[in-house]
C-alpha cells in the first residue's frame, strides 16, 4: 500500500513532470490511513473509528510512537471539529432582548414603556442553533464525516476536496458500501464527473487541485451549496505544506477575505532546520516527497503569524508534546496501557516537529453578531 | 570450532545471515560462556564502553572502524543490541559470535530490549521471522538474552549498566544475588537496572519513569551509591543523546549512546567511551554509515522511516 513512486525516474524533484510529483503526494494518504487504522479500535484501541478499515487493504504494524502520534493528531482535530459542530451561538447579553426573530418587532415598539425587562444577563444563556459547514482540504481517505454523523453529530454541509484520483477511489468505496451510504442516508446520493465526485444533501466529495482553489474549487463549492455567510471550519491535515506557499497563502487569503466566519485548522510539520528536522527532509526527499511550505512556516510562531499577519482575529499553534501534555490523567493512563512505550526521547523529538494550528476570522456586519461569533469560535477552540 | 566460527564471523561481518542450525550451535556455545559470568561481570581496563546499537549493523561496523576491531580493542557493550534498526539479527549474532570467539575481549550485558516481550513489539521478532521463515532463531536468541549479565564493573571503580539504579539495590553485592536467568520482569531490582534513567531535573530521590518501568533517580541517590560502593562513575546507555554522550551529576553518571542517526531518523551523532589502563576517559564521536543511505533497493522493511504524512 505504499504510494506509487515512479520507479524508473531518477531525475531530481524539480525536473519531474508535475503529475509525477503529485502522485507522490497523493500516496501520502496511504501512509496516513494505514497509521490510523493501526491505532483504531480494531487493532490497539487508541481510537474508535469503524469506518477507516474500509480504506485499508493490507494493514501493517506501526511502531508505538507512530500510533501515539496518529492518535494525538486525530484526537485533537476531532476535538476541534466536535466543538465546532456542537457549538451554539449565544444570544448577546449586552443587548437585552428576546430571540432575534422577535427582537426586531419588539425592540422599537416596546421601548421604555416595557413592563418587564426580558432576559436578564445573568439568566441561563439562550442559544440559537446555527447552520455550519466543514470543508476538508485534501481529505484523502479521512472518515471524520462518517464517524461524527454516526454519533449524531453533523454540520449543515460537509465538503471534502482532493485530487481526482483520490476522490475517485473514495467515491467508489463509499458508494458500494452500505456502512457509508447508511450514514449519508440520502436516497438522492449520486456519483458525478465520471465517478470522481459524490453529492448528497449534507455531504459532497469534490475533485480538484488546491493550487487552483480560487479559480476552480471555490466556484465548484458554490455550485454545490457552499455558503460564504455561515460559520465554516476548514481542515488541512498535512495538505497545505505540500504546495508552494504562494498557493497555500491564496487559500488562506481567500478564506479570510470572503467568508463571514471561518475557523482554519492546520496540522503539519515544523522545525526543518534542527538535526531531526534536517534528517526528516532528507528522508522524505529520498521518497521523493518535498514539503515546499515548511520553510515558509517553520515554527509555532510563524504558523500563528501566517494568519495574524493577514488580519485574522486569533491564532494559536501547539506541537504534539503540548497535545500530549494536555491529555487528562485518565486518558494518559489509558493510552499508556495500550502498548509498551520505550521511545520516550525519540517521541519528544518527533513531537517537536508536528504542530496543530488554528485561527479564526469574523467579518460579520453588526458588532453584536461579530461578538457572538467570536465567542462561538473561542468555545470551539477551548481545551 | 575455530575455523567454523571464524567463517561465520566473516559471513556476519558482511551483513549476511548464517543458517538456523549454525545459530543454534552458536547459542549453545555462548550459553556455556555466559552462564559462568557474574551478574556484575568484572572487566579490566583498558576497555571501550558502548551504548545502544539497536540493529544498526552498518553503524556497528563504523563503531569498530572508529574504536578498533575486536579483539584488538577490548569492548563492553551495555545492551540494546536488537530492535528498531534493520539488522538486529546480523548485529546480535555478530556480537555473540565475537563473544564466543574472544570471550575475554568482549563483554555483553543485557539491555531492556533483550526481552521476549519488547522484541515482539519493536522489530526483532518480525525480523527473525522474515529472515529465517520461523521464530526459531528468535527463540534461541531470547534464551541467550536470559543468560546475559546484568552489569559490569571496570577495575572496581566504574559501574556499567544499561539503565540505572534501583530503589531495591544499595550495594553491588545485592546485584550479585539476583537470579537473572529469566525474562526481564515488570518490576523489581532486575527490571530497574535495565529500565531506570537519571533525572537531571531532580536533584533528589526517586521519581516515576515515563517509560512505565524502572525509576528516575536523582543526584542524591547516585552520590551515596557511588560512595558506598567505592565507585567513581556510573556508565549507562538506554537514552538517546543527540550529542552521543552526556555527563550528569558532577560527572558521576554518564549516558553513552552508540546508534548514530537513531532509527535512521533522529539526526544524532553517536559516541563510545574509551577508558585507558589508568581509568582516564575519552569520548569518541561518530556519525552514521553511508551504507544507510536511503536510496536502497532493499525490501520494504528496509525502507525509509515513518513520518506522519
Amino acid at each position: 500500500m505504499r504510494h506509487p513512486v515512479p520507479a524508473s525516474s531518477s531525475s531530481p524533484m524539480m525536473s519531474m513532470p508535475r503529475m509525477g510529483r503529485d502522485d507522490v503526494i497523493k500516496g501520502t494518504d496511504d501512509d496516513a490511513i494505514i497509521s490510523k487504522l493501526q491505532v483504531s479500535a480494531v487493532d490497539l484501541g487508541y481510537l474508535d473509528d469503524p469506518f477507516v478499515k474500509h480504506f485499508v487493504k493490507r494493514p501493517s504494524r506501526r511502531p508505538p510512537l507512530i500510533n501515539r502520534g496518529s492518535y494525538l493528531r486525530t484526537r485533537s482535530l476531532d476535538a476541534l471539529t466536535e466543538q465546532f459542530i456542537r457549538g451554539t451561538l449565544g444570544l448577546s447579553t449586552k443587548t437585552v432582548s428576546p430571540p432575534s426573530t422577535l427582537s426586531a418587532a419588539t425592540s422599537s415598539s416596546t421601548s421604555s414603556s416595557s413592563p418587564a425587562p426580558p432576559t436578564p444577563a445573568d439568566a441561563t444563556p439562550l442559544v440559537s442553533p446555527i447552520r455550519k459547514q466543514i470543508v476538508s482540504l485534501g481529505c484523502g481517505s479521512d472518515t471524520r464525516y462518517f464517524k461524527f454523523k454516526s454519533e449524531g453529530l453533523s454540520a449543515h454541509k460537509y465538503f471534502e476536496i482532493d485530487f481526482q484520483e483520490s476522490t475517485a477511489k473514495k467515491a467508489a468505496v463509499i458508494k458500494k458500501n452500505k456502512a457509508f451510504t447508511d450514514i449519508i442516508a440520502d436516497p438522492e446520493l449520486k456519483l458525478g464527473l465520471g465517478g470522481t465526485e459524490l453529492y448528497a444533501k449534507d455531504y459532497c466529495l469534490l475533485s480538484g487541485d488546491l493550487r487552483e482553489f480560487v479559480d476552480v474549487i471555490v466556484p465548484k463549492l458554490k455550485a454545490h451549496g457552499f455558503d460564504t455567510s455561515i460559520p465554516t471550519l476548514f481542515l488541512s491535515e498535512c495538505v497545505l505544506i505540500y504546495i508552494q506557499p504562494s498557493d497555500s497563502d491564496a487559500v488562506v487569503d481567500w478564506v479570510g477575505n470572503n467568508m463571514m466566519a471561518s475557523l482554519f485548522v492546520v496540522y503539519e510539520q515544523i522545525n526543518p532546520t534542527d538535526a531531526f528536522g534536517a534528517m526528516m527532509l532528507r528522508n522524505l526527499k529520498a521518497r521523493r516527497i518535498e514539503l515546499p511550505g515548511i520553510h515558509a512556516y517553520p515554527s509555532l510562531v510563524s504558523q500563528q503569524e501566517r494568519f495574524m499577519s493577514r488580519g485574522w482575529l486569533a491564532a494559536k499553534a501547539v506541537d504534539m508534546n503540548d497535545l500530549l501534555a494536555s491529555l487528562s490523567d485518565v486518558e494518559m493512563k489509558r493510552i499508556s496501557s495500550l502498548e509498551i512505550f520505550d521511545e520516550v526521547e525519540e517521541w519528544q523529538l518527533l513531537a517537536q516537529h508536528y504542530c496543530v494550528a488554528w485561527a479564526f476570522q469574523v467579518k460579520a456586519q453588526s458588532e453584536n453578531e461579530r461578538e457572538r461569533l467570536v465567542d462561538f469560535f473561542y468555545s470551539s477552540v477551548s481545551t | 570450532m575455530g575455523s567454523d566460527l571464524d567463517r561465520q564471523i566473516q559471513t556476519l561481518l558482511q551483513c549476511k545471515i548464517i543458517t538456523e542450525a549454525e545459530v543454534k550451535e552458536l547459542c549453545l556455545k555462548a550459553r556455556e560462556i555466559l552462564v559462568e559470568e557474574s551478574n556484575v561481570q568484572r572487566v579490566d581496563a583498558p576497555v571501550t564502553v558502548c551504548g545502544d546499537i539497536h540493529g544498526q549493523f552498518h553503524d556497528l561496523k563504523k563503531l569498530f572502524e572508529v574504536g578498533g576491531e575486536c579483539p584488538t580493542t577490548n569492548y563492553l557493550f551495555m545492551g540494546d543490541f536488537v530492535d528498531r534498526g534493520h539488522h538486529s539479527v546480523e548485529t546480535f549474532l555478530l556480537l555473540l559470535a565475537l563473544k564466543v570467539r574472544y570471550p575475554d575481549r568482549i563483554t555483553l550485558i543485557r539491555g531492556n530490549h533483550e526481552s521476549r516481550q519488547i522484541t515482539k513489539v519493536y522489530g526483532f521478532y518480525d525480523e527473525c521471522f522474515q529472515k529465517f521463515g520461523s521464530a526459531n532463531v528468535w527463540r534461541y536468541c531470547c534464551e541467550i538474552f536470559d543468560y546475559l549479565s546484568l552489569s559490569a564493573i571496570i577495575d572496581d571503580r566504574i559501574f556499567c549498566v544499561h539503565g540505572g539504579l534501583s530503589p531495591s539495590i544499595n550495594t553491588i553485592d545485592q546485584i550479585r544475588t539476583i537470579d537473572r536467568m529469566q525474562e526481564v520482569p515488570h518490576n523489581g531490582a532486575m527490571c530497574d537496572l535495565l529500565w531506570s534513567d537519571p533525572d537531571p531535573d531532580s536533584s533528589t530521590g526517586w521519581g516515576l519513569s515515563p517509560r512505565g518501568a524502572g525509576f528516575l533517580f536523582g543526584n542524591s541517590v547516585a552520590k551515596p551509591f557511588l560512595h558506598n560502593n567505592g565507585l567513581e562513575l556510573i556508565a549507562r546507555a538506554h537514552q538517546l543523546v543527540m550529542e552521543g554522550y552526556k555527563l550528569m551529576f558532577d560527572d558521576t553518571v554518564v549516558t553513552v549512546w552508540s546508534a548514530p542517526n537513531y532509527c535512521y531518523r533522529c539526526g544524532n551523532v553517536a559516541a563510545i567511551l574509551e577508558i585507558d589502563s589508568n581509568l582516564n576517559k575519552s569520548y569518541t564521536i561518530f556519525r552514521d554509515s553511508d551504507r544507510n543511505s536511503m536510496n536502497t533497493r532493499a525490501p520494504q522493511r528496509e525502507g525509509p522511516p515513518d513520518y506522519f504524512l
